[in-house]
C-alpha cells in the first residue's frame, strides 16, 4: 500500500514538475524576441516562473529587426509598364526595377518556358506528348493551364517534396555510415519521406503540416485508441522529422549521454535552420553573437523535446540488445491491438514448442541409434572421453578435450536429413503431420509494422504536451513567430524557383543573414502565404505565372534593346539582384538523373515505397544494387526514392552536390567541378540511356538522318535544333558512324552507334545542365 | 636519375618564377590560357561580406600572406585514437604501479573502465642522436627519429570520436565546417591543375569513423573539398568511358560538345561556371593522362616499393597509399590526406596489445618510407606530413586490458616542413593522463602548420552567416603559432 501511495505522490509531483517545466519553457520562449511580451506587461503579470530580469541580451534594437516583426501586408505599388504586370508579383519587381530605370526582360519562348516550369514544379522535362499538347495549345490561358496540371500531378511532390527533405535532413540510415558495405536501415523510416511527398502532392497547409512533424503524436489520443486509423498513423509517421538526428546510440559504444545529448542538438540545429531561420546551434555555448537568442533560451527551447527524447532515459533506434533494451519504435496498430497481437502470437509460440518437444522426442530414439552407430567407428579407450569433451560447452573444454572434441565433432554429429531418413514409415507421417501444423501453425501467426516516431515518454497522460504547445505558439496568428515563418517558408519557395531566395541566406534570417533583396515582395507573399491559409500551391502558381519568372534568361537580348535607351542594365545591376532577366539555373542532382531517365523514355513512376538500395564497387563507384532490386525498372526510379544515406550517396548524385547529410541541408551548392564533366562523359548511366534514347528514335517514323537528330534535341533538349545545328550533328553522325563500319560494325549498327554518340553528347551539354 | 618531365615537377623549383617556367614548358598546350589566369592571379582576400556568398571559386595558385617554408601538407590520420604511453610516451611509473589504484577520477567515455593503472605491454628503446624514446611497435618511425618532431603534450576538447575528429580538423567540435585541407585549398589553390587540390586516399575496405567529412568544404565552396583518389582500379572515379569507343570517336564528341557549349555559353558570357564547364571537360581528356601518370605506381623502383613495404600484405595498401601521397605531392597536389587502415584501427578499448601489434605493423614502415624517400628526394622540407590521432588514451585499464579515450593528452609526429627535427616537445604527467609541460592544444597545431603554409590563421577568413570564420577562431581558442616547434 505503502508503495502505490509513494509512486502515486511520485508520479503527482513529476506531473507538477512538468507543468511547471513547460511554463519555464515558454516563459522562457518569451524572451526571444519573437515571442517577446512588453517589459512592463512582463513585470505586471509578476511573472514567478522567470522572476529574473529579462534578458539584457535582447535590446529594443533587436524587437525592431525586420525578419522578427508581425506581418504587415504592404499594398502593391504601381508600375509604370502595367502591360507586364500579370500578378501582383510582377508590380514589386517591376517597381523596383523602373525605380533603376530598368524593365523586365521579354517572355521566354514557349518551348524555353515549358522546360523551365516543367523541371521546377515537378523536376523532369515535359513527356512528348506534353509538350506537344502545350506548343499546340494556342488558347490565351494555355500556360496557365499547364501550370495547373503540373501542380495537380504527382510528380509535383516528389520535386517539392525532396526540397523539404533537404531542410529536415532525411536518411533512411543509422549511425555513421562510414562503412560503404555496412547499411543499417531504421526499419520503415522512408514512410516519413512518403508522408512529405503526400503532404506537398495534397497541398496540406503549412502550419499543420510543422504542427504534425513536431507534435502529431500530441495532436491525437493514440495511446488510447482502440484502433489506429489511417491518421493516426499519418500522424506518428510525421514525426519522423524528428528522427533525422544523426542517432549512434545503436551500438554499445556510442549509446552514451554525450550523444543522447548530441541527438538534442542537431534537432535544435535543424529546427532552426529549416523553420526558423535562425542558427540557434550558436547560443549552444554562449549567448548568440548577432541574434536575440540568449544561451538560457536555447535550453528552454530544449525541454520542449526533452520529454520525449528523455536522454537520462535514452531508448535506442535499433537495440544491440534485446533483451534489455527496449524498441522505441511504435507499432502501426493500437496498442491494444498490439498487446492482442502478442498475446495471440505468445499462444501460437507456446503450441509450436511444444510441437517441436513432441517432434524432438519422436526423433530421439532414431538420433541416439545413429549416434550408437557412429560411436563405434571411434576407438573403445578414447570412446567415452570423447562423448564427454564433446558434451562440454567450447569454452569448458580442456586441452585434451578440445583435442577430441576438434577432431571428432563432425564425424559424430548427427544431422537432421540422417534422422528423417531412418525414420520408420509410421514416424514419418507422423513427423511429416507435425510439420505441417507448425507451418500451419505460424501461417496464423499476425504481424503489424513499425513506425519510427517520436513521442514523450512518462507517467499518464503520457505526453507533455510541450511540443504541440510550441508548435501552435510557432504559427500563432499574427505573432511574430509566424511572421518569421511564413518568411521563411516562402523565401524558400522563391529560391526553389529563382535559384536565389529574396534572402539569399534561406537558413539565416537574423543579423548575420542576408537582407532581402525585395523587402516588400517579401512581406507581401508571407502575407499572402498565411492569408489563404498557408497553402504552398497557390502561391507557387501565383509566383510561376507571373511575368518576371516567364521573362527570358538571355541578357543579350535586353542588353541589346536597352542599349537604345542608352540604359544598360548589364551596368547596372550586374549581378542581376534585382532580376531584370530570368537566371540560368543549374539543375540539381536529382533533376540531372531524373531528366537523364526521363529523356531517354526509362523512367519508372512508381511511387513511394521502401527505397532502392544501392552498394559500392570494387573502385569505389556507387551504383543501384541491381540485384536487390524489387522489378527490374525499379534501378530507373526517381532519385528521390534511391536509398538516402549520410555518406555513401549514388555517384551520380553525389558528383552534382547532393549534400553530405551531417545534420540537414537548407541550400544546396552548385559547384562547377571536373568531376562532373568526367561522370557525365564517361559514366555508365548517359551511355546506357543514350542507347535508350537512340533505339527509342529508331522506332519512330523518322528515317532520315536530319529527323532523327531532329527528335534526339527535341528528347533530351525539348527544343527543335536550328538548321546550323542539323548540319553540324549530320556531319558529326556520319563521321562517328565511320569510325565504326571501319571496325567492322554494318551500316545500321553503326548508324545506332553514332546516334548514341549524339544522344550522348546532347546529355553533356551545358544546355541540358542548366535551364534558362 | 630524373625521371620525370617538368609537368610532374613543378615543385622542382618553387616559387612564381618556376609556375611560369613551368607552363611555358607544358607540353599539354594549357600554357598560355593558364598563364594568363596566372598573372591575373588574386592575391589573398578574404570574401566581401557586401558580395553575399560570392567568392572565387577557382584552384588557381595564389600567395599567402608571407613567403612560405613548404608548399604542402601530407596528413598520415591515424583514427581511433593512438595510445601515447604504449608508442611514444614511455611512463616506467605506470609500470611499477602497475594494477594499482589510480588515486585521480580519469573523465571516461564508455564503461567497463577500471581504475587501476595499466602498464605498457610493449618496451621502449631510444632512438637515434636525438635519443627518442619509442615502443618496440614503431621500430621504422625509431629509425628516422632523428627526422621527426615528437610533440607529447597535445590535449583536445572531446573524447568522443566525431567531436574530436571534427575539432583537430576543423577546429570545432560540432559539424558542418570545412577541414584543414579544404581551408589550404582555398587559401592557396594548387600547383598543377591537371589534379585536384586536395586529395583523400582511403582504405579500398571503406571509411573510417567520420567518413567523407574527414576532407569536406563544409560551407566553403565545393570546390574545396577534398576529392577521393581510389587505390585500387582507376585513381578517379569515371576517368575511363564505362563503354569501348573506336579511337577518335571521344575526341570527335569533345569537339562537337566544345560547339554546342560555346555557342550557349554565348549566350550567357556573364556565367563564369559554363566557362568552368567548357574547361572541365578539356581537362577531364587532360586528367587521364596526368592522374595516370602522376599514379603509375609501375615506374618506380622495386627498391622504392619495398621500402614502403608494398611487397608484404600487411603494409601493402597502406604503404601504396603513402607512395601515391609522395607522387601527387611531387605533382605539385597542395593537401593529401591518408586515412588509417579501416575503421578506428587505434580504438584498443581492449585487447590493446594485440589492436596495437597490428595496426603499428600496417603503417610504421609506410609513414617512415614517405618520410625518408622524401627527403631522399629533396622535398621533406617543402612538404609537412603529420601523423596524429584525434585523441589519446587513459592511463587506467578499461575491459581489463585496453585503455578508453584521453582528451587531456596525446601525442603526435611532424616531419618536414621547416619543424624541428630529432626534437621531442613537451611532457604528460608521471602518468601520462595529462598534457602538463609545453601543452600545445589543436587551434595551436592548425595555427603553426598554416604558419608553414605561409598564412596568418587570423587572417584566413571566409565570410559566412554574418561572420568572419577563421578555421582557429582566435579570440576563442586562444590560437597561437607554436614556435618552439619551429626550426
Amino acid at each position: 500500500m505503502n508503495d502505490s501511495a509513494g509512486s502515486r505522490s511520485r508520479g503527482t509531483r513529476s506531473q507538477g514538475d512538468r507543468v511547471l517545466l513547460l511554463f519555464v519553457a515558454l516563459a522562457g520562449l518569451f524572451v526571444v524576441v519573437l515571442f517577446a511580451v512588453e517589459p512592463a506587461s512582463r513585470a505586471a503579470q509578476g511573472d514567478e516562473a522567470s522572476s529574473k530580469p529579462p534578458s539584457d541580451h535582447v535590446s529594443e534594437n533587436d524587437r525592431q529587426f525586420w525578419s522578427f516583426q508581425k506581418i504587415a501586408r504592404p499594398g502593391v505599388p504601381l508600375a509604370a509598364a502595367a502591360s507586364r504586370v500579370r500578378t501582383p508579383v510582377d508590380a514589386f519587381i517591376v517597381s523596383q526595377l523602373e525605380a533603376q530605370a530598368l524593365s523586365l526582360s521579354p517572355d521566354a519562348d514557349r518551348p524555353t518556358l515549358l522546360r523551365r516550369v516543367c523541371l521546377d514544379l515537378v523536376g523532369m522535362p515535359p513527356t512528348p506528348e506534353a509538350a506537344a499538347e502545350f506548343l499546340a495549345d494556342q488558347s490565351p490561358d494555355a500556360y496557365e493551364r499547364l501550370v495547373d496540371r503540373l501542380l495537380a500531378s504527382p510528380q509535383f511532390g516528389e520535386r517539392w517534396g525532396r526540397h523539404w527533405l533537404d531542410v529536415a535532413g532525411y536518411v533512411d540510415t543509422v549511425g555513421f555510415d562510414v562503412d560503404v558495405d555496412l547499411i543499417i536501415t531504421s526499419e520503415r523510416k522512408w514512410l516519413y519521406r512518403d508522408y512529405v511527398i503526400r503532404a506537398f502532392n495534397d497541398d496540406k497547409p503549412y502550419d499543420r503540416f510543422l504542427h504534425e512533424q513536431l507534435a502529431g503524436d500530441e495532436l491525437v489520443d493514440w495511446r488510447g485508441a482502440s484502433k489506429f486509423t489511417p491518421e493516426i498513423r499519418e500522424l506518428l509517421v510525421a514525426t519522423g522529422f524528428l528522427r533525422n538526428a544523426q542517432d549512434l546510440t545503436h551500438e554499445d559504444v556510442g549509446n552514451i549521454p554525450q550523444n543522447h545529448f548530441g541527438i538534442l542538438h542537431d534537432t535544435l540545429e535543424i529546427v532552426g535552420s529549416s523553420l526558423l531561420g535562425l542558427t540557434l546551434n550558436c547560443a549552444r555555448c554562449h549567448n548568440h553573437k548577432f541574434d536575440p537568442v540568449p544561451q538560457e533560451d536555447y535550453y528552454r527551447l530544449m525541454a520542449a523535446f526533452t520529454p520525449a527524447y528523455n536522454p537520462g532515459e535514452w531508448k535506442i533506434v535499433i537495440p544491440y540488445d534485446k533483451q534489455s533494451l527496449p524498441d522505441r519504435t511504435l507499432a502501426d496498430v493500437s496498442l491494444a491491438d498490439r498487446t492482442e497481437i502478442e498475446r495471440h502470437n505468445a499462444v501460437i509460440e507456446q503450441q509450436i514448442a511444444e510441437l517441436s518437444k513432441k517432434l524432438d522426442e519422436l526423433r530421439r530414439p532414431y538420433r541416439e541409434k545413429l549416434l550408437e552407430q557412429k560411436l563405434a567407428a571411434i576407438p573403445e579407450p578414447i570412446r567415452a572421453d570423447t562423448q564427454a569433451a564433446i558434451a562440454l560447452p567450447a569454452d569448458k573444454r580442456n586441452e585434451v578435450q578440445k583435442y577430441l572434441a576438434g577432431k571428432f565433432e563432425g564425424q559424430l554429429k548427427v544431422s537432421a536429413e540422417e534422422i528423417a531418413a531412418a525414420l520408420g514409415e509410421t514416424d514419418k507421417g507422423a513427423a511429416a503431420e507435425i510439420a505441417g501444423q507448425t507451418t500451419d501453425l505460424a501461417g496464423r501467426k499476425q504481424t503489424f509494422n513499425k513506425i519510427q516516431a517520436l513521442f514523450d515518454v512518462g507517467p499518464p497522460p503520457g505526453t507533455s504536451g510541450r511540443r504541440l504547445a510550441l508548435a501552435r505558439r510557432f504559427t500563432a496568428r499574427d505573432s511574430r513567430s509566424a511572421g518569421l515563418l511564413a518568411r521563411v517558408m516562402v523565401n524558400r519557395l522563391w529560391q526553389h524557383l529563382f535559384q536565389t531566395g529574396i534572402v539569399p541566406t534561406p537558413e539565416n534570417f537574423g543579423m548575420g543573414g542576408a537582407a532581402p533583396t525585395h523587402p516588400q515582395l517579401l512581406e507581401w507573399l508571407a502575407a499572402q502565404f498565411v492569408e489563404s491559409g498557408w497553402t504552398i500551391k497557390p502561391l507557387i502558381r501565383l509566383i510561376v505565372c507571373s511575368s518576371v519568372y516567364r521573362q527570358s534568361a538571355d541578357p543579350l537580348q535586353v542588353a541589346h534593346s536597352a542599349r537604345a535607351s542608352s540604359r544598360d542594365p548589364a551596368q547596372i545591376d550586374p549581378g542581376n539582384r534585382l532580376l531584370w532577366h530570368m537566371r540560368l539555373k543549374r539543375l540539381d542532382s536529382e533533376a540531372i538523373r531524373d531528366c537523364v531517365l526521363a529523356a531517354c523514355g526509362t523512367i519508372d513512376p512508381t511511387m513511394g515505397g521502401p527505397p532502392i538500395l544501392l552498394e559500392g564497387k570494387p573502385d569505389g563507384l556507387i551504383v543501384v544494387a541491381e540485384s536487390k532490386l524489387p522489378t527490374p525498372t525499379a534501378k530507373w526510379r526517381r532519385s528521390v526514392y534511391l536509398l538516402a544515406r549520410r555518406a555513401f550517396q549514388l555517384s551520380e548524385l553525389a558528383v552534382f552536390d547532393q549534400p553530405v547529410v551531417a545534420t540537414n541541408c537548407p541550400e544546396r551548392a552548385r559547384s562547377a567541378v571536373p568531376l562532373q564533366s568526367l561522370a557525365l562523359l564517361n559514366g555508365a548511366l548517359v551511355w546506357e540511356q543514350a542507347d535508350k534514347l537512340a533505339a527509342r528514335i529508331e522506332e519512330t517514323s523518322a528515317f532520315s538522318v536530319d529527323d532523327r537528330i531532329a527528335l534526339a534535341f527535341e528528347r533530351a533538349l525539348v527544343r527543335r535544333p536550328s538548321a546550323d545545328e542539323i548540319r553540324e550533328s549530320a556531319q558529326f553522325v556520319e563521321h562517328q558512324a565511320g569510325l565504326y563500319r571501319s571496325q567492322g560494325l554494318d551500316a545500321q549498327a553503326a548508324d545506332h552507334k553514332a546516334l548514341v554518340h549524339l544522344c550522348h553528347t546532347l546529355m553533356n551539354t551545358s544546355e541540358f545542365l542548366y535551364t534558362p | 636519375m630524373r625521371r620525370f618531365s617538368t609537368i610532374d615537377h613543378p615543385r622542382a623549383q618553387c616559387g612564381a618564377t618556376s609556375r611560369r617556367a613551368f607552363l611555358r614548358e607544358s607540353a599539354m598546350g594549357i600554357g598560355a590560357v593558364a598563364l594568363a589566369h596566372l598573372l591575373a592571379g588574386e592575391g589573398m582576400l578574404s570574401a566581401d561580406p557586401a558580395a553575399g556568398s560570392k567568392t572565387r571559386l577557382d584552384l588557381r595558385p595564389r600567395p599567402g600572406h608571407f613567403t612560405p617554408q613548404a608548399q604542402s601538407v601530407i596528413l598520415l590520420f591515424q583514427n581511433g585514437g593512438p595510445s601515447q604511453m604504449d608508442l611514444f610516451d614511455p611512463k616506467p611509473e605506470l609500470t611499477s604501479r602497475n594494477g594499482q589504484v589510480y588515486a585521480e577520477k580519469v573523465e571516461v567515455l564508455q564503461p567497463g573502465n577500471s581504475d587501476q593503472l595499466m602498464a605498457s605491454p610493449f618496451p621502449f628503446k631510444k632512438h637515434g642522436q636525438c635519443g627518442m624514446e619509442l615502443s618496440d611497435r614503431l621500430p621504422h618511425l625509431g629509425s628516422i627519429a632523428d627526422e621527426l618532431c615528437l610533440v607529447r603534450s597535445m590535449y583536445t576538447e572531446n573524447n568522443n570520436h566525431p567531436q574530436a575528429l571534427r575539432h583537430f580538423l576543423t577546429g570545432k567540435t560540432f559539424p558542418g565546417r570545412p577541414t584543414l585541407g579544404a581551408w589550404v585549398s582555398y587559401a592557396l589553390g594548387t600547383e598543377n591543375q591537371n589534379l585536384p587540390a586536395f586529395v583523400a586516399l582511403r582504405d579500398p575496405k571503406g571509411y573510417n569513423s567520420g567518413s567523407s567529412l574527414n576532407w569536406d568544404s563544409g560551407w566553403l565552396p565545393a570546390v574545396y573539398r577534398g576529392t577521393e583518389f581510389q587505390s585500387q582500379g582507376s585513381p578517379v572515379l569515371n576517368l575511363h568511358s564505362a563503354v569501348e569507343l573506336p579511337a577518335g570517336a571521344q575526341q570527335a564528341d569533345l569537339d562537337l560538345l566544345a560547339r554546342f557549349n560555346e555557342k550557349h555559353h554565348r549566350r550567357f558570357p556573364n556565367e563564369g561556371d559554363l566557362e568552368a564547364r567548357i574547361r572541365h571537360y578539356e581537362l577531364a581528356a587532360r586528367m587521364q593522362l596526368s592522374a595516370e601518370r602522376a599514379l603509375d605506381l609501375a615506374s618506380e623502383t622495386e627498391a622504392t616499393q619495398t621500402l614502403y613495404g608494398m611487397d608484404k600484405p600487411p603494409t601493402a595498401d597502406y604503404g601504396k597509399r603513402c607512395l601515391m601521397a609522395r607522387r601527387l605531392v611531387e605533382s605539385g597536389v597542395r593537401f593529401v590526406h591518408i586515412e588509417a587502415p579501416v575503421r578506428t584501427p587505434w580504438d584498443s578499448h581492449s585487447n590493446l596489445k594485440q589492436g596495437i601489434e597490428e595496426i603499428a605493423l600496417k603503417v610504421d614502415q609506410p609513414a617512415a618510407a614517405l618520410i625518408s624517400d622524401l627527403k631522399q628526394r629533396g622535398l621533406l622540407e617543402s612538404t609537412i606530413v603529420v601523423w596524429t590521432g584525434e585523441f589519446g588514451r587513459l592511463p587506467v585499464s578499461q575491459n581489463g586490458n585496453g585503455r578508453d579515450h584521453n582528451r587531456n593528452a596525446f601525442g603526435l609526429f611532424v616531419a618536414g616542413g621547416g619543424f624541428k627535427k630529432g626534437y621531442i616537445h613537451g611532457a604528460t604527467d608521471e602518468f601520462g593522463y595529462r598534457a602538463v609541460e609545453g601543452r600545445v592544444g589543436c587551434p595551436d597545431f592548425q595555427a603553426t602548420l598554416l604558419n608553414q603554409l605561409g598564412l596568418d590563421h587570423e587572417q584566413l577568413k571566409y565570410f559566412h552567416n554574418g561572420r568572419e570564420e577563421t578555421l582557429t577562431d582566435p579570440a576563442v581558442s586562444r590560437a597561437r603559432v607554436a614556435d618552439e616547434l619551429l626550426a
